[in-house]
């Protein structure tokens, strides 16, 4: 025999843990705390079957947390300390008796917690958490009603696992039921997420700005970008084109707010097609493949260097395609503001001045001044490193002559300022490089530790040429793999997949997708025709269908003799009046209308012996009045 | 919501009520009712069915499908006379206490429910107002009446010979004597002792059973109504249904 009330308290725990699991990174220190040692303390007491802490004690506590975090909500901070006060909340519950009525508390505010969890984390581990939340809360509240009713306070196992059953069947059931209600409910235009996160929420995408020197070190970040489905490409390949930066304002690259009017084009070559899928971010600059020549699906438009600049909303998870092509180049008919690209800042230190007129000396042409100054690079051996970052008053004179590691931010700088002393007109531009295959989605996955930055140089004649100095680092090679190796890269990758399509499917299912999933039902609904196939297809389903058809309606309506026929009247009807009127194996006509008053079933039962046992079968006018005396009950 | 809902319907439906009652069941006493309910469901059990009958209560944790399941409890009942079972109600909160769910049952099948049996200090002797005593009893003892003489076969106890009547013949001759404790009795309904109706019944449900307890035969007789004298289970139940009914018409 199993008590319920241990069933109950086990179930409890397990949803408390499954409400709170999803948000428990996302809270205070304070709040993680106060979570884990009550639920520890929980436990003993429940153990121990004794609470050591008073009810009023516990209630003042509650008071206490709610206003310290509720004191911290503001407009731009909503989300995260409610989430706080229902961990807290629930925290104290923990402490208390399990009561039907704690319990219930208990499972409200995991259940409001749990759905709290999806203001802060779109992932698919949210499902997870709910269709194990729902399992255990159905369990949980057929238990509880056995428990209330009092009839029994111990379930044997056999028992036990008949209810558990019926319970589970419950959740179960309801599950198709979700996803049909996913479907069908209707959806603001502009979702809640949104709202509540406008702002001070992390947001994934590269900088806008360029400033070496800033910090010493970068973020190794995981997080993911954007998506990309496309088919596999070469790694030299996977540059993704996001902003141009053509404006040193002091140390940093900026974007110039003034668009030159340039006339560019980019060569025929190796198309690539990618439908993007970005992380909600809040850049206006859409990443693609370099170099991208059109992007559909969202509302952007193209500058002159290649930038497409989202008008739509900020942060709403769109997915929009792109075509790439792969060109090294970007060609210019006419000229180009010369000037302004040429345009270097104050204070440029007397070694790069001397470097860079050093380097024009050996070359005659642009293009050749360009590939000295790469040669340049190599020779002074220059690494490649995230950590102990130039920081001096001129980190590009640090990172060329003295330090000589940094990251591309410093190889870029450091070059395209170089080509700008030289007379040649450069600027920067920022994406990702790299991308890790997922086989399983058949997409590049692009993580924030990607970001790069490269740039352009335009040389006469040709145009805007990609380089990308990095390159010319000693170890550049060793960066490359940056997603794991092994079983841990494929579990990683297979867990981005299933991401991966949860936000194709659920995520980014808007009112907009709702209106076409309804459209395309009722499109094919009218169009429906049959093919050839589906002809066959018919006649290999259709008769086994109808001869089913056939042997249940047999079943339910076979031949029956007017004896029978109206014997089943005639109980049908008894039945309808006497409920309780019995009639079976061990019950006969006799007793039957023995147990109950009325004179039409006596008449009936009398008459029917007499005309139906007899060696003869029943006649008509005797199937009339038996009828007619049935009609009279 | 909707799922709960169809599974607390489910598990109500195709559920039989039914009661077996004792045969005897005694005005106001304490009774042994059974509470019978059959789960007519092909695939799925039933939880918490609470049955309720005449004030009676009882739970079943669980019906298996296809099956029954039995609970007696104990009833008082009151009012002599036939009676229906007539409202039957079960009730369910399965699956999740949110809602209760009721199916009714109206059962036509009857029930006697006899006087409570009260003792009305008839002494055990014969002769007394109110009880008539049968002419001849044919039962044999030795405090009776004597039925007739016959010879001394040497079995007989010698104080039963008829010295006067030996004398008078070649052998002897013995007196055959009617038991006085198996002397039968007949119940006159008009001439019991209790004053009133009630109380008249519950005497003589009272007699009538120690009487047959004392494996002496009862009679009664009430109006126009005579049964005669038995010890057998079947005539006391015979006899305790008249005196159920009896002034109810």
């Amino acid at each position: 025999m199993v008590k319920i009330k241990t069933i109950l308290t086990i179930l409890i725990y397990c949803i408390c843990i499954l409400g709170v699991a999803p948000v428990f990174l996302y809270l205070d220190v304070i709040c993680r705390l106060i979570f884990v040692t009550s639920l520890i303390a929980g436990i003993i007491f429940d153990r121990k079957g004794r609470h050591y802490i008073h009810g009023l004690a516990l209630t003042i506590l509650s008071i206490v947390f709610f206003f310290y975090y509720a004191l911290r909500i503001s407009s731009d901070n909503l989300v995260s300390p409610a989430i706080n006060i229902l961990v807290t909340l629930l925290s104290v519950r923990l402490l208390t008796e399990k009561t039907g009525r704690n319990c219930m508390q208990i499972a409200v505010l995991s259940l409001f917690t749990l759905a709290g969890s999806s203001l802060v984390n779109l992932g698919i581990t949210f499902l997870l958490h709910l269709v194990l939340f729902l399992l255990c809360i159905a369990v949980f509240l057929v238990f509880q009603t056995f428990y209330a009713t009092g009839i029994n306070t111990a379930i044997c196992v056999p028992d036990l696992k008949k209810i558990a059953a019926t319970a589970l069947s419950m959740p179960l059931i309801s599950l198709p039921l979700m996803l049909v209600f996913f479907m069908i409910i209707p959806r603001t235009e502009y979702p809640l997420w949104n709202f509540l996160n406008s702002s001070g929420q992390k947001v994934t995408g590269f900088s806008e700005k360029v400033q070496p020197g800033s910090s010493t070190g970068v973020s190794e970040s995981k997080n993911v970008v954007f998506r990309a489905q496309s088919r596999r490409l070469a790694d030299k390949d996977l540059y993704w084109r996001g902003i141009v930066l053509d404006t040193m304002e002091g140390k940093t690259w900026v974007r110039s707010s003034v668009r030159e009017h340039e006339n560019t084009f980019v060569e025929k070559g190796s198309t690539v097609h990618q439908t993007i899928f970005p992380e909600p971010n809040t850049s206006p600059y859409l990443p693609a493949l370099n170099l991208p020549v059109n992007i559909s699906g969202v509302q952007a438009g193209r500058d002159p260097d290649y930038t497409f600049v989202r008008r739509q909303s900020r942060q709403k998870r769109v997915k929009y395609d792109s075509v790439s092509v792969l060109a090294d180049f970007i060609g210019i008919h006419g000229r180009i503001n010369k000037e302004h690209y040429l345009r270097t800042p104050a204070g440029t230190s007397r070694r790069i001045m001397s470097l860079a007129q050093k380097i024009s000396l050996e070359g005659t042409t642009d293009e050749e001044k360009v590939m000295r100054l790469g040669q340049d690079f190599v020779t002074r051996k220059l690494s490649y490193t995230n950590n102990d970052l130039p920081r001096s008053e001129d980190p590009i004179d640090e990172f060329l002559f003295s330090n000589k590691a940094g990251n591309c931010e410093f190889f870029a700088t450091s070059f395209a300022q170089l080509l700008r002393v030289m007379g040649i007109p450069s600027r920067l531009v920022g994406g990702y490089y790299g991308g890790t295959y997922n086989d399983m989605g058949g997409y590049y996955l692009v993580t924030e530790d990607m970001a790069h930055v490269w740039l352009e140089a335009y040389v006469d004649g040709k145009g805007w040429l990609m380089i990308d100095p990095s390159r010319f680092a000693t170890n550049y090679a060793q960066r490359e793999n940056r997603f794991g190796t092994g079983l841990f890269k494929d579990v990683r990758l297979m867990m981005d997949a299933l991401g991966y399509y949860w936000n194709q499917t659920v995520i980014s299912y808007d009112l907009e997708k709702q209106v076409q999933v309804l459209k395309k039902t009722n499109d094919a609904v009218r169009g429906l025709r049959f093919s050839f196939e589906s002809r066959k297809l018919i006649y290999f389903v259709f008769p086994p269908f109808l001869c089913l058809l056939f042997i249940i309606l047999r079943k339910k309506f076979r031949y029956t003799s007017l004896e029978e026929k109206i014997l089943r009247t005639f109980i049908k009807k008894l039945r309808q009046k006497y409920p309780d009127a019995r009639y079976g194996p061990d019950t006969g006509l006799h007793d039957m209308v023995k147990s109950i008053d009325d004179p039409a079933a006596r008449q009936f039962v009398e008459y029917y012996a007499g005309v139906v046992y007899r060696d003869r079968k029943l006649k008509r006018n005797e199937y009339d009045r038996l009828r007619e005396l049935a009609d009279r009950i | 919501m909707a799922i709960s809902g169809v599974f607390g319907w489910l598990n109500i439906r195709r559920i039989e009520f039914s009661v077996e009652l004792p045969d005897e069941i005694y005005d106001g006493r304490d009774t042994l009712v059974t509470i019978r309910l059959e789960n007519r469901k092909k695939f799925i059990p039933s939880f918490l069915i609470r049955a309720e009958f005449t004030g009676v209560r009882t739970g079943f944790t669980m019906i298996p499908r296809n099956s029954v399941e039995k609970a007696a409890v104990s009833a008082k009942i009151h009012g002599r006379g036939i009676k229906k079972i007539g409202e039957a109600t079960i009730a369910s909160c399965f699956p999740i206490n949110f809602f209760i769910r009721y199916k009714k049952f109206i059962i036509t099948e009857e029930y006697v429910v006899f006087p409570a049996p009260r003792d009305c200090n008839v002494p055990p002797g014969l002769g007394q107002k109110g009880l008539l005593r049968e002419p001849f009893s044919r039962v044999k003892g030795s405090d009776g009446d004597v039925l007739k003489i016959i010879d001394y076969t040497g079995n007989e106890p010698l104080k039963l010979i008829h010295w006067r009547l030996s004398a008078k013949h070649e052998g002897f001759k013995v007196k055959e004597m009617a038991s006085s404790a198996n002397e039968p009795v007949i119940l006159d309904l008009e001439c019991l002792p209790g004053g009133s109706l009630e109380r008249v019944v519950s005497c003589g449900a009272f007699l009538v059973n120690r009487f047959i307890r004392q494996n002496r035969p009862v009679g009664l007789k009430s109006g126009t109504v005579f049964i005669s004298p038995d010890t057998s289970r079947t005539h006391r139940l015979k006899l305790l249904t008249q005196l159920a009914v009896y002034g109810k018409n």
